[in-house]
């Protein structure tokens, strides 16, 4: 069955729930009520990688999406819950199928402890998971232990989050397993395959912080999602902060024209603020100011101790307070 | 077709296109075909750019490139270009001059016709009345009538005028298409375009001592992992009469590399040269990052990216990586005090850390010093000191004997040299020996046919290198000239002053 993405507004399962009330602001931010405007260009890589049945390699700026993507393309998809894979600095391939605890195997072993047998030791993450989850329960139900199986071979969505954290070996390692949608379990004597029917779809992330193997690429289908335009930004924080944040309303619009000016590469802040960081500042500034038709300018000293929720380090923040004095003064 | 067609235009545009890509769009297209949705070719743009773009970057110039792929390779109109454009206004310069030409004969005709015909009237009239009030004139008069009622009284000077017209008219031609001749000039000052094949420089780098690098580089380490080594932990334990010692596994893993190099202009010569030995590391699958900075690594930019990195961010990001300096290391230390720049401080964290530099060993001084007791390994820069640095054999100096040095007095004030105005001619002929014989015969011929074009470019560089014959007949590129160019401060910033 061919799987295809609509590429239309998703909601979370929170927000799209009649009964429930919307939520605004910061209980919208706790909440996780969220709503996922995918641009045309991703609507239409994703559909690529459903048809071609390879991994999709998403890349962008911090906030941009990349890991909200996964649970709008799973939401849209009927997937069920995201099985997500946060990569790690010392990540390796295994990890990604399972782990296996030695060191409680050991300690067993020494005790004497008995009606243990390797599957006790293991835990099965993101990917193998899904390989298992993608066969029948009686094909697999010896090597199962910890989550469960529905029965019949269901599909799912897998997120590796932040690829470009582990070292080179982790996308170089995974190339076959990837492209087999199989795995090895060598201290169970077993491996896993997933039925071709339900093969899981991947979906992955990168910070573009490290360059990531040539080869690794050509087996991806790739998208860069760029950070949105102002309107686009002012659409996104109405959708996800609710209806105390209009998108003309005059704190809107000139707390997202100062987000731009801290972003601008004439700053050249170390650290960029992203989007996350601007939604907080934003339910800040709405406190603050207790109006979203509340002009900046009327009192700036709300605004400069409002900088520490969008400006996350101390050089950038002596930087940016002068240039947002500034800003305040020109608007004045 | 048309997807076959684009593939190979991108791939002429550097994207790297193999036969996968080719077979991945066919699998595309089948799938598409089979669900009824083949894209239209104009559509193709938003269905191939995922499968050919690896990077921000590239996403960003695919639009571009798929453009001009639409409009060469669809044959859709096109619009005029400036070319085309000065040619329809020449066609209609020379179309209006012949207008004129063609005019200004007819009034200069019409003018003689009618001054033919007035003088004939003239002529007439005074043959009429003239005979009885002077008989005794007549002999005479006749003659002097004829002059003034001659057709050329007024034709000579109206056809003077219609000539002068007709001159002043080819000479405003003339003017005009030279004029639009100078605007239709696309590449001002050349007389001849260089053609040169892919790959032509190849011979500057030596692919058997790159990829001795690169294995060199690329070898695994061993670092240890979070597994439990059963069998060892249970002997340290039995040793240890039953206290559990834990011995955890050590795994291979590929060494990575932060590669940055330092650029004082877009055509640096040795940037260049840097470029090419880490393009070819990462060619044979060497794991690295590539920054480049001007003068002082506090201040770093992405090759791939535009935003600059400040040095502690990249430690941030890249804590376990070895650290490869392309540089002179002149940004590194406070000039006065010839000691570390606080700047340099958060270079320290690198445990590994190499500064591959252009100054032949020869001619090193109290900055390498500096920088070897600071814990940097100085490497001067070389194919065969870095395969050799690679592969962990210490040459001890060894491979530096046949590399000319720059010469101290012109690295240590190369900006004076850079000044529009020139120096003192004793200066100047100071210089020409000194350049003489530090770059040989050879390189001098090399330094003097790059220095006859202003502007220093790679391509020319390396095309008068391999074009032009030295004392022995064979071509002026070797790695040594070359290296001895590159050091030299016009090859660095990209100019000769003139």
């Amino acid at each position: 069955m061919l799987l295809k993405y609509s590429g239309k507004p998703t909601m979370s399962a929170a927000s799209s729930s009649g009964g429930a009330p919307k939520l605004s602001g910061e209980a919208a931010l706790r909440g996780r009520e969220w709503v996922y405007l995918p641009e045309a260009g991703l609507t239409q890589a994703v559909n690529i990688a459903l048809l071609l049945e390879q991994p999709l390699l998403v890349t962008g700026e911090p906030g941009t999406g990349k890991t909200r993507l996964a649970d709008a393309v799973a939401a849209d998809l009927n997937l069920g819950e995201v099985l997500r894979f946060d990569t790690k600095s010392n990540s390796t391939y295994r990890d990604l199928f399972y782990q296996f605890d030695s060191l409680r195997s050991f300690r067993d072993a020494q005790n004497r402890v008995e009606n243990r047998t390797s599957l006790d030791y293991i835990t099965y993450n993101a990917l193998g998971k899904a390989i298992l989850l993608a066969n029948s329960e009686a094909h697999v139900q010896n090597h199962i232990r910890g989550f469960v199986h529905s029965g019949a071979p269901t599909r799912s969505l897998v997120l590796i989050d932040e690829v470009d954290k582990a070292p080179r070996d982790f996308p170089n390692d995974i190339l076959r397993e990837l492209e087999q949608m199989y795995f090895a379990v060598p201290e169970l004597e077993a491996h896993f395959k997933s039925e071709p029917a339900f093969r899981p779809v991947v979906i992955i992330t990168s910070n573009s912080e490290r360059q990531l193997p040539a080869a690794f690429l050509r087996r991806c289908v790739y998208y860069h999602i760029s950070f949105p335009e102002p309107e686009r930004l002012k659409a996104i924080v109405s959708e996800r902060l609710g209806e105390d944040f209009p998108e003309n309303g005059r704190l809107t619009q000139q707390a997202i024209a100062l987000f731009y000016e801290l972003r601008s590469d004439a700053l050249n802040l170390r650290k960029k603020p992203s989007t996350a960081e601007l939604l907080g500042w934003m339910v800040t500034l709405r406190h603050r100011f207790g109006s979203a038709d509340a002009s900046l300018a009327t009192d700036s000293a709300a605004v400069m101790s409002s900088l520490g929720c969008v400006i996350k380090d101390a050089q950038d923040l002596r930087d940016a307070s002068a240039a947002v004095q500034k800003w305040l003064e020109r608007a004045q | 077709m048309a997807s076959e067609s684009l593939l190979d235009y991108l791939r002429n545009c550097g994207y790297a296109i193999g036969v996968d890509h080719h077979l991945r769009i066919e699998r595309l297209a089948l799938s598409l075909a089979a669900s009824g949705g083949l894209p239209e070719t104009g559509d193709l743009e938003a269905w191939v750019r995922p499968l050919v773009c690896q990077s921000p970057l590239e996403q960003e110039k695919f639009a571009r490139d798929f453009r001009e792929w639409m409009r060469t390779h669809r044959r859709e109109p096109e619009a005029p270009s400036q070319g085309r454009e000065l040619e329809q206004t020449l066609q209609e310069v020379n179309r209006g001059w012949l207008r004129w030409v063609v005019a200004a004969l007819a009034v200069a005709a019409m003018v003689f016709i009618l001054a033919l015909a007035l003088s004939r009237a003239l002529a007439d009239q005074t043959l009429l009345t003239t005979p009885e009030k002077a008989p005794a004139a007549t002999a005479v008069a006749p003659a002097a009538e004829t002059s003034h009622t001659s057709p050329f009284v007024f034709g000579v000077p109206l056809g003077v005028l219609a000539i002068a017209l007709a001159a002043g008219l080819y000479w405003r031609r003339s003017r005009l298409r030279a004029f639009l001749v100078q605007q239709e000039a696309r590449t001002p000052g050349i007389a001849r375009e260089l053609t040169v094949e892919p790959g032509f420089d190849r011979p500057i780098f030596n692919s058997r001592l790159l990829v001795l690098a690169a294995q060199g580089f690329g070898m695994y380490r061993r670092v240890e992992s979070e597994d439990l080594d059963v069998r060892a932990s249970v002997t340290a334990t039995s040793r240890e009469a039953g206290r559990f010692v834990p011995i955890y596994c050590e795994r291979p893993t590929v060494p990575e590399y932060l590669v940055l190099t330092d650029r004082r202009s877009p055509t640096d010569l040795f940037a260049r040269f840097a470029d090419g030995i880490t393009e070819a590391l990462e060619a044979n699958n060497v794991a690295l990052e590539r920054f480049h900075f001007d003068s002082s690594p506090q201040q770093c930019y992405a090759a791939r990216g535009h935003r600059p990195v400040r040095a502690d961010e990249l430690v941030e990001r890249y804590p376990g990586h070895r650290l490869l300096v392309f540089s002179d290391g002149s940004g590194f230390l406070n000039p006065l005090t010839q000691q570390f720049g606080a700047w340099m401080k958060p270079f320290e964290h690198w445990e590994t850390r190499t500064l591959v530099t252009p100054a032949a060993r020869p001619h090193w001084g109290t900055r390498e010093k500096a920088l070897e007791a600071g814990g940097w390994a100085v490497l001067a820069a070389s194919q065969s000191s870095i395969a050799a640095m690679a592969q962990g054999i210490d040459l001890g100096g060894n491979d530096e004997k046949f590399t000319p040095g720059m010469l101290r007095s012109i690295a240590e004030h190369e900006r004076r040299w850079m000044k529009r105005t020139a120096p003192a001619p004793e200066q100047i002929a100071e210089l020409l020996v000194d350049l003489r014989v530090s770059l040989g015969v050879d390189g001098f011929a090399w330094l003097c046919s790059c220095a006859a074009y202003p502007a220093v470019d790679w391509v020319v560089t390396m095309y008068l290198g391999v074009n032009v014959a030295g004392s022995d007949g064979k071509p002026l590129l070797r790695e040594s000239s070359f290296l001895a160019l590159s050091r030299l401060p016009w090859f660095r910033y990209g100019r000769f002053p003139e």
